[in-house]
């Protein structure tokens, strides 16, 4: 049985951030509200983040 | 012979035989469905229900007046409650054409949307998750988890077949659901079924 819908995906840095969406490394966008605590995320934070998998695929993160 | 029963009142555009409506799925009084839509087996579209060109899995019931607009999907066996509401723009304005800039939305596999409950687009609602009536969700919702208010937040865990698990919502413990006897440990941020 799967346990999870979510992904951690791994980045450098958040490179860009507004109230609605963060950019990962220069390159990916994505919205606040698909990421698991997304809310805390700031500009130059690093390390991993829990996403939605599917959106993670569609995203081409995993 | 297709079991697929279409309401005479219904509106299907494009050709509603062709393999892209699954057997057995009722579609009642006053629905619209358009040309691009996918939908599964078994379902039910309610009366007077919007279908944009989404993807909609198998066993999905859709209650009354429901609207599912492009970049919606459903997964199996999603209900959506009577009157529940579905956006596809964060800030939509009537003068601009924002059709470039839908923000998808899914609801996975078992999850139940209550009536009257708002999903605001741009989320995803985990697997077999229960937005109460009248909610207003916003963001991620886990797997399991019971969503109430407006903003939505997580207010406990709920079993997959429905009911209400008896642990408090950051609690942490092994539990089984009152009614069907399912075993979950439950952890700060999320709730993992366990096997036997």
């Amino acid at each position: 049985m799967m346990l999870d819908d979510t992904v951690q995906v791994e980045f450098d840095e958040i490179t860009a951030a507004t109230d609605m969406a963060i950019q990962l490394d220069h390159k990916t966008w994505l919205p606040r509200s698909q990421i698991v605590d997304g809310y805390d995320l700031d500009v130059g934070d690093s390390g991993s983040i829990e996403v939605a998998e599917w959106l993670a695929v569609d995203k081409g993160l995993v | 012979m297709s079991d697929l029963y279409i309401h005479p009142t219904a509106i299907v555009d494009g050709h509603p035989y062709n393999g892209r409506i699954g057997d057995g799925t009722k579609i009642w009084h006053f629905v619209h469905v358009m040309p691009d839509a996918k939908i599964g087996r078994d379902c039910v579209i309610g009366q007077g229900c919007f279908i944009g060109d989404v993807k909609i899995g198998d066993n999905v019931h859709i209650q009354n007046n429901v609207s599912i607009y492009d970049g919606v999907t459903l997964e199996d066996d999603v209900l959506c409650g009577p009157s529940c509401v579905f956006t596809n723009v964060k800030n939509p304005r009537a003068a601009l054409n924002r059709k470039k800039e839908y923000a998808e939305t899914r609801v996975l596999r078992g999850a139940t949307i209550g009536a009257n409950a708002t999903i605001v687009c741009g989320v995803t609602i985990g697997r077999y998750a229960f937005v109460g009536a009248g909610a207003v969700v916003t963001r991620y919702v886990p797997p399991y988890a019971l969503f109430l208010g407006a903003p939505a937040s997580r207010v406990g865990w709920v079993c997959r077949c429905g009911e209400v698990l008896p642990v408090a919502a950051y609690q942490i413990a092994t539990l089984a659901c009152a009614r069907c006897g399912a075993r979950y440990r439950s952890g700060p941020s999320r709730l993992t079924p366990l096997e036997g």
